[in-house]
């Protein structure tokens, strides 16, 4: 009896021990975290993979006007009354490798790419979503893609072609050359367009449809100088006259939905409809969070009676100056948001089939679409009548058209080759200031990264 | 015996008895056996023959006859109780079953002596074991004239009572302690009988009895107390000159001489081998590189040591992301410094590996305090200071500033007008404000209140206390600093001292509302000519949008506000002899919530004036259970010590930030309903768990030779499934070469080497690390939410390793008087995990993976303490520190072709930089740097080429005490060694631009040929740019070592006999300083905090007493 009563201790004493050892390997295995989902939940279900693709539009609600902006302080759109150095390198000429503005544009559109090709992988071979769906979101992303690389090949030149989500290959991805990004973007616009339908989903032009597809292929065809190719896709839209019909009211142009619009982006912040409208609208009558204004070289180039000017051009006074700056968006704030940031619109595709025509030697047909552009704003008819003064003319027009908008003027000051004429007085300027720089960071954490010329 | 046959026979009555106690014995089966090795006794066979005598007399002829003695309470066991026994040559036991069974007492027999104990049974217990030790009771030897000695017991030196003192009668296990008025009271049965006065940190006083009954005596503080400093892993505690690993440790003592709000800055100075760096003076600053033996991880947050309090692992990284001031609250602010009984910083391989993957990068235990006496004690501290900042610099005056810029419009060929030039074209040319003044050169005010109460019984004892803290900041405006504390501790001890039970208890708030910004830069820059700051009706003055007004960041408001609840249980049973199960159980919980608005009234003309709120609540909740086998065995001259036990810990950490937005008025900024739009920034929630299982074993012969060894297996949630569980390990040896025969010819009065090896982990990374996952966006594209990847995800990284390794030598000199403890380590630090950074072409800023890289920490590190004085009046004692450290990345594959390339070199520290060299200001005026590469430009990562190592290269400090009578002074310097960018750190606007400047730059280049430092004024343009480079260059850094007089404090203590007659133990009175001299070649505000609020330059007074 002496000895069990020892025992028992003894047994509860390596009861205690076994307690000790038990369960620790299981205990270690926490559950899935609670507020995030695995690629395998969003991929399976409509809702939470058209989140994921929504999530690609809203990586690149900055984009746009990223670009419009940085541009128009590189080109001759926009002077900064800012000090801060980064802003001001764009201005002066004299971008850093780490400019943050210059890092962000680069990181944005590499996000949405990288998102991209997550989506892109897990479609594939999917079966749990609606062929209809599949299809649908498969366009989207690849547009968005094909929208992405647009702007990096545009901006840097030379960009590394990621088309998968493994990291260890993107982080050691060279530098393709400008033709195979623009033959990966035309090949993701052509499949796109073979996804996409013609109707809008949801009504609202907020999700890429075909047309979208068209508009940012004829852009690109131009841009490649496929003249014949870029008239036609423009022509898809120009003619589909049931969905697209050029406002009259210039006031309209960026309005929700309007008939113009062939792409918007939803301004998901709630209140703010643009990042172009809290950018450039100055508040209280001084000066905005951009702290830009427009060059007087731009207004200088508006036609006497144009009425863009008096349309898209606001006036702030400061002291005892006068600041013009763009007002394309004329709202910052509002509930329900009545502007949406517009990324593809008719009056562009006008410009673009007037230009592919007249390098086709159409002068009249290039004539008549430049002409339903200027009539718009107010103005006569061209007097332009070769393909000479007509490509001139037709520059002129897309300067003031597009003006701080998407970065069209930096870019047609590139592709045109007129950079160097036109902004040869800027202090500061070098031919290599066209390519922005390549970010330091990818530079340091790339190993087969090589920096643009003049940095 | 004679005595006996005198008393009073009541034969009737006691056979009555006799009988009725023998059915009760029956009943119970009253017997008591002992078994095993005690039973020899037990066979000793007596003869004995009493009827109705009294017990007293039968267990005395017992004594004589077996050769035992016995132990028993008086009051629990009744001598006076009449008893009959009959025995002729019967054995022991069965005497023991006939006597002791009917009076229902336990006994029990003691090992080594022939002693037994005797206990009265409680009514209804069962017998028929061997009974209890129990020490606890007031043993008496039964029929020995017994002589009751009492007296007091004071502290020699300042002739106070000493509480708590222990008392033994030389030889015997009879003992007791002090009470508050150091009066005791004990029996001895013996003149020849020595008294033994021990307590911890005297010297330990034998007086023999030699007839007298009163015995007052005193004790004299133990300079060598070092060796009596016993110290603790967490899981075993060991005498530290038995240690065999490198533990060091602060006391109360030295914690509380410092006026400072977090008691991780008290140690700044005092800890060989901790670095810590104050980020600026700031209340409730935060640290940087807070650091055991350097960086072992390439990852800047992974460098932390593991924080234990009371067992509970305590979180160090901040809680929010919102800060104030510039810095970050840290949850370690939580502690009130007047709580903590000890703070442990383990060191090396043997002491942390008991830790496994948490032990990597040291661990600081801090242990609260807990009651010590019975008697009851009331302490009462209090005190208030204040302070300014440490140190200032001369700027540019309003007539200066204005030819800087005059002469940069100039030299730019540029004119100023409104747009480029406010400050010439707009602003009073007359104006002038002293902005250091003006912005940082308030007073803030420090007032600490603490109380507490302790004591109990003599098994159970309580500790309540409550603190308060107020600190105010120097910035203007009135910008407090609150800390409530309440602390409640219980601890007790079952009757037969087998079960122990230990329970304690914080709740703390804390409450900052410190300006969001800390106003240095602005006070060192703002040009001396800006406009007042605010207007005849009292709003802001933007002087139409041309300056960036300070007080507009002063009207933000914030308010933090930190809640934790820390609760510790520990159970403690012996189940038998040696063998103890324990089990320590906590929980921690962290509240931060933070509220930050911004007033329409403190924007700018030129912003957008949405009035703003900002919450963020977030929380981190820990529990911790952690059972336990202990054994302990002493054989002869071996001793053992084992250890097996396991750890389930889970973590959960909560998170929630919302911004509204669209306030139509300030006065509702603190009513979310009152918004327009309300957004959820982030809603996060992690779980971390975690579980181990370790062992120890320990083994000492002789106490000489030790042997430690210690492994853990562990497991984290943090790593992919297949990564989760590892093991770690070491082994520590130690010698005492002092007690060996041959080393007594040496004068050595203590000596030891000892030596660690081990392998410990490191799982300081983020939890789901391994997963690639989508989280939802806070907001609507359409009417879909959108979804995007947050990481890229890699289940294949595993846990960091860090090897260490160390040797020690611990020496004393002259009675220990002069005590120096040096030490070598290596620690090699591997498998680093580290957020790779990726290329943005990735779509990912980085990702969390494994590198082959190897980190080497080693050093040198001395302690040495010493008593140069040590007479009666006056005292002198010394210590002090020293650390040599090396920090080497002695291993990095292909670190050319990483993202490391321009941070580390091989060979070199992690705290290198490397930067550009500067040549000289050319011909134009302009600094010009090498361009290393010859490419015609100077650009990164090329031309930086230049090699600027940060390192500390040695740092310590020096703690001098010195008492006389009742006065008693200590003063800390803490020094280092270092360099460090200088005031071109802060000023990041060229000279000649919108900014204030030194006084230094007034030595410009203006005429070609002029050999300056400083380049010509610019506005813009190429100078400028020439700027930015040139503070990238070599030429910026300068020395940084300082030695600064951290604290010092002179305490008076009133003599007893006064504080006495005011019926007080102690009254005293004290004056500290905090950062009051520091002597540096640093020409900028200060070498430590540098652009940041310099240190706050403290005094206080304050008083304690003791009742």
């Amino acid at each position: 009896m002496e000895i069990s009563i020892k025992n028992i201790r003894l047994t509860a004493a390596l009861l205690f021990l076994a307690f000790i050892y038990q369960g620790c390997e299981e205990f270690v295995n926490v559950d899935a975290p609670a507020k995030e989902l695995s690629p395998e939940i969003v991929f399976s279900n409509e809702g939470t993979a058209t989140g994921a693709v929504v999530g690609l539009y809203t990586w690149l609600a900055n984009l746009g006007y990223d670009a419009s902006f940085q541009t128009g302080l590189s080109s001759d759109e926009l002077l900064s009354v800012s000090t801060y150095a980064d802003q001001l390198q764009f201005f002066e000429n004299q971008l850093l490798a780490n400019n943050s503005f210059v890092t962000r544009t680069w990181n944005d559109a590499y996000r949405a790419i990288n998102h991209a090709n997550v989506i892109l992988e897990n479609l594939e071979n999917n079966s749990a979503l609606d062929p209809d769906v599949k299809s649908q979101l498969l366009g989207e992303t690849r547009f968005l893609r094909a929208y992405s690389y647009f702007y990096l090949v545009n901006l840097f030149g030379d960009v590394p072609i990621v088309t998968t989500s493994n990291y260890r290959i993107s982080s050691i991805e060279p530098r393709g050359t400008v033709e195979e990004v623009y033959s990966l973007i035309l090949d993701d616009l052509q499949v796109s367009k073979e996804y996409l339908t013609d109707e809008y989903l949801n009504v609202e032009r907020v999700r890429v449809n075909r047309a979208a597809a068209s508009a940012l292929l004829a852009r690109v065809y131009l841009y490649l100088e496929k003249w014949e190719l870029a008239e036609a896709e423009a022509s898809v839209l120009i003619n589909n006259t049931s969905l697209y019909q050029l406002n009259t009211d210039l006031n309209k142009i960026v309005l929700a939905n309007n008939t113009e619009a062939i792409l918007q982006f939803f301004p998901f912040n709630p209140y703010v409809n643009s990042p172009d409208g809290v950018n450039f609208i100055p508040l209280f009558g001084t000066f905005t969070l951009s702290g830009t204004y427009l060059d007087d070289k731009l207004l200088n180039a508006f036609e006497e009676g144009d009425q863009r000017l008096a349309s898209w051009v606001g006036t702030v006074s400061e002291g005892d100056q006068t600041y013009n700056y763009a007002f394309k968006y004329k709202i910052i704030s509002s509930e329900p948001q009545t502007e949406y940031p517009t990324v593809l619109r008719l009056g562009e595709q006008y410009l673009i089939r007037s230009e592919a025509r007249a390098r086709q030697l159409n002068i009249s047909g290039s004539q008549e679409d430049l002409n339903i552009i200027r009539t718009r704003a107010g103005l006569p008819a061209t007097t332009a009548d070769d393909a000479e003064e007509l490509l001139l003319a037709i520059e002129q027009e897309r300067r003031i058209e597009l003006f701080v908008e998407g970065g069209h003027r930096w870019f047609d000051l590139k592709r045109m080759k007129r950079a160097e004429q036109v902004l040869a007085d800027k202090p500061g300027w070098q031919s290599t200031d066209l390519l922005f720089p390549i970010p330091q960071k990818d530079l340091l954490n790339n190993p087969n990264m090589i920096q643009n010329p003049g940095y | 015996m004679e005595k006996i046959f005198t008393r009073k026979v009541d034969c009737e009555k006691n056979l009555r008895r006799w009988l009725l106690q023998g059915v009760i014995a029956m009943m119970f089966c009253g017997v008591a056996v002992a078994h095993g090795k005690y039973a020899q006794v037990l066979e000793k066979k007596v003869t004995l023959k009493f009827v109705d005598a009294p017990l007293e007399v039968v267990l005395h002829a017992i004594e004589q006859q077996a050769g035992i003695r016995f132990f028993y309470s008086r009051d629990r066991v009744d001598l006076d109780e009449q008893v009959s026994v009959q025995a002729e040559d019967k054995l022991l036991k069965d005497v023991f079953r006939e006597l002791f069974g009917s009076l229902r007492i336990r006994y029990f027999i003691h090992d080594k002596e022939s002693t037994v104990t005797l206990k009265r049974q409680k009514q209804g217990e069962e017998t028929g074991q061997g009974v209890p030790e129990d020490r606890n009771i007031q043993l008496a030897p039964a029929a020995v004239r017994v002589t009751a000695i009492s007296g007091v017991v004071t502290d020699a030196q300042s002739l106070q009572p000493l509480a708590g003192v222990n008392v033994v009668v030389k030889g015997t296990l009879r003992g007791t302690s002090t009470d508050a008025d150091g009066k005791y009271t004990i029996e001895v049965d013996d003149d020849k009988d020595i008294l033994v006065f021990s307590f911890i940190g005297f010297k330990t006083v034998e007086v023999p009895v030699g007839g007298r009954t009163i015995i007052d005596t005193s004790l004299e503080e133990d300079i060598s107390r070092l060796s009596e400093v016993t110290v603790s892993t967490g899981y075993w505690e060991v005498d530290k000159k038995y240690s065999t690993g490198n533990i060091s440790k602060v006391t109360s003592k030295e914690i509380e001489n410092q006026p400072v709000n977090n008691p991780i800055l008290a140690l700044q100075g005092r800890v060989a081998g901790l670095n810590i760096e104050q980020v600026s003076g700031v209340p409730g600053g935060s640290f940087r590189n807070l650091q055991i033996r350097g960086q072992n991880s390439l990852r800047a947050d992974g460098n932390d040591p593991l924080f234990v309090i009371d067992g509970v692992p305590f979180p160090s990284q901040n809680l929010s992301d919102r800060s104030a001031g510039d810095i970050y609250p840290t949850p370690l602010n939580i502690l009130n410094p007047a709580d903590i009984e000890s703070i442990e910083i383990l060191k090396d391989a043997d002491a942390t590996a008991i830790y496994g993957s948490l032990g990597a990068n040291g661990v600081v235990l801090i242990t609260t305090k807990q009651a010590k006496q019975k008697e009851t004690v009331v302490d009462f501290n209090f005190y208030r200071g204040a302070g300014r900042v440490s140190n200032r610099i001369d700027l540019l005056s309003t007539q200066q500033y204005l030819e800087m810029r005059n002469e940069a419009f100039a030299n730019d060929q540029v004119n100023p007008d409104m747009n480029n030039a406010p400050d010439l074209v707009r602003w009073d040319p007359t104006r002038y404000t002293d902005w250091q003044k003006e912005l940082i050169g308030g007073t803030a005010q420090i007032t600490n209140l603490h109380l507490s109460l302790s004591g109990g019984s003599a098994r159970t004892r309580l500790l309540a206390s409550g603190g308060f803290f107020k600190e105010t900041a120097v910035f203007p405006g009135y910008f407090p600093y609150l800390k409530g504390s309440m602390n409640l501790g219980a601890s007790h001890k079952s009757q037969n001292e087998k079960l122990e039970l230990s329970f304690k208890s914080n709740v703390t708030l804390e409450n900052s509302s410190l300006p969001i910004s800390d106003l240095t830069k602005d006070a060192l820059t703002l040009p001396p000519n800006a406009p007042a700051a605010f207007n005849e009706d009292g709003s802001l003055n933007w002087e139409g949008g041309t300056w960036n007004n300070p007080y507009a960041s002063l009207m933000k408001d914030y308010e933090s506000k930190n809640k934790n609840f820390l609760a510790n249980l520990n159970l403690n049973y012996e189940i038998l002899p040696g063998l103890t199960v324990k089990t320590n159980a906590g929980l921690n919980f962290l509240q931060n919530d933070i509220r930050e608005s911004t007033p329409i009234a403190s924007y700018s003309p030129v912003s957008v004036p949405l009035g703003e709120s900002r919450l963020s609540d977030n929380s981190v909740e820990t529990w911790i259970i952690e059972p336990q086998i202990n054994y302990q065995k002493v054989v002869g001259k071996a001793s053992l010590d084992l250890l097996v036990g396991s750890t389930f810990r889970e973590t959960v950490t909560k998170g929630i930030l919302i911004k509204a937005t669209g306030f139509a008025n300030d006065v509702q900024l603190n009513n979310l309903l009152a918004a327009q739009n309300i957004d959820f920034v982030w809603d996060k929630y992690s779980e971390y768990r975690y579980s181990a299982g370790y062992a120890r074993v320990g083994f000492n012969w002789d106490e000489k030779y030790f042997v430690n060894l210690s492994g853990r297996r562990d497991g984290s949630s943090r790593f992919g499934p297949e990564n989760r569980l590892a093991n770690f390990g070491a082994a520590g040896i130690s010698w005492i070469f002092s007690k060996e025969k041959f080393f007594s010819l040496v004068p050595l009065s203590f000596g030891k080497l000892r030596a660690s090896y081990g392998t410990i982990g490191n799982d300081q990374i983020g939890d789901y690390e391994y997963l690639s996952t989508y989280r939802t966006e806070p907001a609507s594209y359409q009417n879909s939410s959108p979804l995007t990847l947050i990481r890229p995800g890699n289940p294949a990284y595993q846990w960091e390793r860090v090897n260490k390794f160390e040797v020690g030598l611990e020496l004393g000199f002259i009675n220990d008087r002069v005590k120096v403890n040096a030490s070598y380590y290596r620690n090699r630090s591997s498998n680093q995990l580290i957020q790779y950074p990726l290329p943005g072409a990735t779509g990912f800023s980085s990702i969390t993976a494994n590198l082959d890289a190897i980190v080497e920490n080693r050093g040198f590190e001395a302690e040495v303490s010493s008593s140069n004085v040590d007479s009666r009046d006056f005292k002198w004692t010394t210590s002090f520190n020293l650390t040599i450290p090396r920090n080497e990345l002695i291993q990095f594959p292909n670190l050319e072709g990483s993202p490391y390339a321009t941070a580390y070199r091989i060979g070199e520290p992690l705290y290198i930089e490397l930067l550009y060299q500067y040549l000289r200001i050319n011909d134009e005026g302009m600094y010009t740097l090498a361009d290393l590469n010859g490419d015609g430009i100077v650009s990164m990562p090329n031309d930086n080429q230049i090699l600027v190592d940060k390192s500390r290269r040695y740092y310590g400090g020096m703690v001098n005490t010195l008492r006389y009578k009742g006065f008693s002074l200590e003063f800390l310097f803490q020094f280092l060694s270092q360099i460090n960018r200088d005031y071109r750190d802060v000023f990041t606007e060229a000279p000649g631009r919108r900014s204030n400047q030194p006084t230094e730059v007034l030595n410009r280049w203006r005429n070609p040929g002029e050999i300056t430092e400083v380049q010509k004024f610019t506005t813009g343009g190429a100078a400028y740019y020439a700027y930015d480079q040139y503070r990238l260059s070599d030429v910026i850094f300068t020395d940084a070592s300082f030695i600064r007089l951290k604290n010092i404090s002179l305490t008076y203590q009133f003599p007893t006999a006064l504080v006495n007659k005011m019926s007080m133990q102690n009254f005293s009175i004290y004056v500290q300083g905090q950062n009051l001299l520091t002597f540096t070649k640093y020409e900028f505000l200060d070498p430590e905090t540098r652009g940041s609020l310099p240190p706050i330059k403290m005094m206080t007074i304050g008083m304690n007493l003791t009742f």
